[in-house]
């Protein structure tokens, strides 16, 4: 009985105390929480693109990257 | 893992211009008004406001006049994810939408998405909204499709003051340390760095030099991660649970000790 009262006690006790692992996480320190991306280079679903998924009124292709490029080469850095 | 990156922005000489604001929403495709409405602030030259779904950049107008508008003193400040060392965003997230790149950095997957809004109420900066196009939760993702093609953020890259600057966050320490010391050298006694140290939330990738208190440019001085009342919430919830069946046996002891009082002739 007192064996089986002190297992209950020290179960409560551990799970009471358990934190996540981005409360310990320091710069550069791997994903933390982040649980799905363990590679160290992290593959995004549709890359970054704010309306992945959404339904488009008018489907457009997307837009070509030639300002950017552009831009690239006109700015001061 | 790469070096993490991060933003260092100089407040000082922000001159809120706001071409980061145009740059985000350029390269990321944000709409410039939501669903076609302008609205104005009616008290501000800000008409941005906050940050939020379509609002990944925010300069902030803080514009301190006296009632006489005699003197004044505006503060400006572009502010945007902290992209935080610890994200509090993060590990609210239920899909794990919400990941953290070689970088560094913290990204929403919108396609992973279901707009819980868990990760609105966990920002302790208030940065993360529903953008109303995809309702799904959106914030910076520090150009993370430029990153990955060696380019820098299209705000930064757009800054005309250098105000927003970007690079590895060992760097920008180094440059934001000198840049604290010229100002105070030149009598700015109060300019100080926001979140550069390991001391806010294990550090902020993207960290600033402000010359006035946090809450001025409404900025928490001391944010928490949500997680913070884990152990003292479980430990009470255990306590609760523990109470209310004392509170029980003692209650069934008395009902039963009256009913064999009763049965008794």
């Amino acid at each position: 009985m007192k064996h089986r009262l002190i297992t209950a006690l020290t179960a409560l006790v551990c799970s009471s105390a358990c934190s996540s692992p981005e409360t310990a996480r320091t710069r550069g320190d791997g994903p933390g929480a982040d649980l799905g991306n363990r590679d160290p280079i992290v593959r995004m679903h549709e890359g970054s693109k704010p309306y992945a998924g959404t339904p488009r009124l008018i489907p457009t292709p997307p837009p070509p990257l030639d300002p950017a490029d552009q831009a690239d080469r006109l700015s001061r850095r | 893992m790469a070096e993490p990156m991060g933003f260092y922005t100089d407040t000082t000489v922000c001159i809120g211009c706001k071409a980061c604001e145009v740059a985000c929403k350029e390269w990321n495709q944000l709409p410039a008004t939501n669903g076609g409405v302008n609205t104005l602030s009616g008290d501000s030259y800000d008409n941005t406001r906050r940050l939020d779904g379509i609002h990944w950049r925010h300069v902030k107008f803080i514009e301190q006049f006296p009632e006489d508008r005699k003197d004044g003193r505006w503060l400006l400040m572009s502010d945007v994810c902290k992209h935080c060392v610890q994200a509090a965003c993060l590990e609210v997230c239920p899909t794990n939408a919400i990941i953290r790149t070689e970088f560094d950095t913290v990204v929403i997957q919108s396609d992973v998405c279901n707009g819980c809004r868990a990760c609105i109420a966990a920002c302790p900066f208030g940065v993360i909204d529903i953008n109303p196009v995809s309702n799904t939760a959106q914030k910076c993702t520090l150009c993370y499709d430029r990153l990955q093609s060696g380019m820098e953020p299209a705000c930064s890259k757009a800054c005309p003051t250098d105000s927003i600057q970007f690079g590895t966050i060992r760097e920008l320490r180094e440059r934001a340390g000198a840049r604290v010391q010229q100002l105070q050298n030149a009598g700015e006694k109060r300019a100080h760095l926001y979140g550069a140290d390991e001391k806010m939330l294990g550090g902020l990738n993207s960290f600033y030099l402000l010359v006035d208190k946090p809450e001025v440019y409404g900025l928490p001085p001391d944010p928490k991660m949500p997680t913070r009342n884990l152990v003292p919430g479980s430990l009470f919830s255990i306590l609760g649970a523990l109470l209310v069946g004392l509170i029980g046996i003692v209650n069934f002891r008395r009902r039963g000790a009256g009913e064999v009082k009763e049965a008794r002739p």
